[in-house]
């Protein structure tokens, strides 16, 4: 079925049907992890939240689902039960309940969750940046401070992924960064290479910026871009209040885009 | 027509730096789900976009 536009081109009972179907067919209530025509955001936009699109559709909110005072020890009893039943280690998507979102907050991560649990880790994708993943932490920062100095500037994010270079993800992670600018500082690169053209001027204004969490930041997305983060920002807001704050500042934003195509049509 | 403007049309989105590490931070940890349990078209979907706002953040905050 071809996916429509967030608001304008589904309605509320389309909606709620589909919601109403799937209940009928799998005789359980839908939860954000399950699939329909349209995206999980559509539902939030439409509804404000996932609980009030089920009472809409008359559908009984499984309270056990949404309990979030499971202990460390009940729900690693359910996922080792699960794996006694499946002679394997389950995928998160194999547990019906609580949602793999409970297990992620609590563990960091599905994998995690399996060797808390005693059991083996799945096997990740290949990473395109397999071939540095027995890098050290020391060469990594080797390998882009070299790069840096051959090419007389900082290495940014956009020069990763392609170059020979690992991707930004990679890089995050194998660093223990939270964002780019604790990648450059970890690089200490010498000052003539970070006062490149780019950034002369107003790099120690930043600088000073940096250490306010408060500074603005402007991101040009498009509307796929935006309907994929609130998503996300849906999957991980279930026990979680900051993603659900950013879910729904991110919503009205969309709204308010939405409206803006329409007033120029 | 209409839907596709609103899927490319392209918005100017202002977020604090803490809000948008949140989300970069986000979208790292549910594309990492989705590789654990190998759905590639999914995790490179967020990951797509986690690399997107890395680079945009990092060209902002240089």
């Amino acid at each position: 079925m071809c996916p429509r536009g967030i608001t304008q081109t589904y309605t509320d009972e389309e909606l709620l049907q589909y919601l109403k179907d799937f209940y009928k067919k799998n005789k359980k209530a839908p939860t954000v992890n399950d699939k329909f025509p349209c995206n999980i955001a559509t539902f939030y936009n439409h509804f404000g939240s996932w609980n009030n699109a089920l009472k809409l559709a008359n559908i009984p909110i499984n309270k056990v689902q949404n309990k979030i005072d499971y202990t460390d020890e009940e729900l690693l009893g359910i996922v080792k039960s699960k794996a006694k039943e499946l002679g394997r280690s389950p995928k998160s998507n194999e547990i019906e309940f609580p949602s793999f979102t409970v297990f992620r907050n609590r563990f960091g991560g599905w994998n995690n969750t399996l060797i808390k649990a005693e059991l083996e880790p799945l096997q990740k994708r290949k990473d395109r940046s397999s071939e540095f993943k027995d890098c050290t932490k020391e060469e990594i920062i080797s390998i882009l401070y070299d790069w840096s100095i051959e090419n007389k500037m900082a290495i940014t994010s956009g020069n990763l992924g392609k170059n020979n270079l690992p991707s930004v993800s990679f890089v995050l992670n194998k660093l223990g960064a939270k964002n780019w600018s604790e990648v450059i500082k970890l690089l200490n690169l010498p000052k003539s290479i970070l006062n490149t053209r780019r950034n002369r001027g107003s790099a120690k204004v930043k600088l000073t910026y940096l250490k306010s969490k408060e500074i603005k930041v402007k991101f040009m997305l498009n509307g796929t871009e935006i309907q994929d983060i609130i998503e996300a920002l849906c999957l991980a807001d279930i026990d979680n209040k900051k993603y659900h704050e950013l879910k729904e500042k991110f919503i009205k934003r969309y709204k308010k885009y939405l409206a803006s195509i329409e007033n120029e049509n | 027509m209409k839907i596709e403007l609103e899927r490319s049309s392209i918005m100017k989105f202002e977020l604090t730096k803490n809000q948008a590490e949140e989300i970069i931070d986000c979208l790292y940890i549910i594309s990492d789900d989705c590789k654990s349990n190998l759905d590639d078209k999914q995790a490179d979907k967020y990951s797509k976009i986690h690399d997107k706002l890395c680079k945009q953040l990092s060209e902002q905050l240089l």
